[in-house]
């Protein structure tokens, strides 16, 4: 009981402690992987990450993008691109005219992230969009293989394949019938998606997919 | 399935779309009478032919207008609100 009272749990019951800085790969080596596809005839698995438990931070409404400006963010253009911020190891994924989300580049590395998000905390002014609540509503799963784009084409309506989806790109559709953000990061360079969806769904997504991938 | 042409995303299923009913003008709340409140609120001109709706697509929660034929069900066009005034100046 005391682990569970000084720990926090993603939606697919994986507990964990708040991450302090200093994880070097872009990747935490402590995830569990899923695999979702096996293994089989000299092609690769495919694998999903639960990242659910890393920071992220979202702002939307009338301000956000002259917010984003003041803080001499460059914005994604046009809207359904990632734009990567080098000076904050960030990425910023641009969702609509004044739609927006904040991800570590590196997802064990949130320092940069928290100065941003207290900046926009304490920014006094009258507009400067409302936070988005994107950790507490949205699970982040990260899949990926070479062969991940035919896989989720048994299940996604755009067709996700390399030379359709540039690296960057954002398509905002249905997966596994729930309303699904994808997002082009190859994070693991594998091709691969991160994928943004209802928090209260995360099981029935990772058990979506793994249903998928036997089939 | 049959695909309709979301303004931001592109071409999608039917299914990621919803929709919100036909455009309006709206009323001025503080003003209008009772009768002229029941007819914004009630009453819908439900005409046989081309008309103008609002349509979300769900999962990217963007709003947009869509001209559809009430008979054939055939979507006409599908553009952003922000180009209303300038199409119905056109037309």
């Amino acid at each position: 009981m005391a682990l569970l009272a000084a720990s926090r749990r993603t939606p697919l019951g994986d507990v964990y402690a708040e991450h302090s800085d200093g994880v070097l790969s872009s990747i935490d080596t402590t995830l569990i992987r899923t695999t979702v596809v096996p293994e089989s005839h000299g092609e690769g698995p495919i694998e999903l990450l639960d990242l659910t438990r890393y920071a992220r931070f979202g702002i939307k409404g009338k301000g956000a993008s002259d917010w984003l400006r003041s803080k001499a963010i460059a914005l994604p253009e046009p809207v359904n691109t990632l734009a990567p911020v080098a000076s904050r190891k960030l990425d910023l994924v641009r969702l609509g005219a004044e739609d927006y989300l904040v991800l570590p580049q590196s997802v064990g590395q949130s320092a940069s992230l928290a100065a941003l998000r207290s900046a926009w905390e304490s920014d006094g002014r009258e507009r400067k969009g409302f936070n988005a609540w994107r950790e507490e509503v949205w699970a982040w799963f990260h899949i990926h293989g070479a062969n991940v784009a035919d896989f989720l084409a048994k299940t996604c309506p755009v067709d996700l394949n390399a030379d359709r989806l540039p690296l960057r790109s954002v398509v905002q559709t249905r997966v596994a019938q729930l309303d699904c953000i994808l997002v082009r990061t190859d994070r693991t360079n594998d091709h691969g998606f991160d994928l943004f969806f209802d928090v209260a769904s995360a099981n029935f997504m990772m058990s979506s997919l793994k249903e998928l991938g036997a089939a | 399935m049959k695909i309709m042409n979301c303004p931001l995303n592109g071409p999608r299923n039917i299914s990621e779309f919803t929709c919100l009913g036909p455009v309006h003008d709206a009323v001025d709340a503080q003003s209008v009478g009772d009768a002229a409140w029941c007819h914004y609120l009630f009453y819908q001109e439900n005409k046989a032919g081309i008309i103008r709706e609002w349509w979300r697509h769900t999962p990217s929660n963007y709003y947009f207008i869509a001209e559809r034929h009430t008979v054939t069900d055939e979507i006409i066009a599908t553009y952003s609100a922000s180009e209303l005034p300038r199409i119905e100046n056109k037309s």
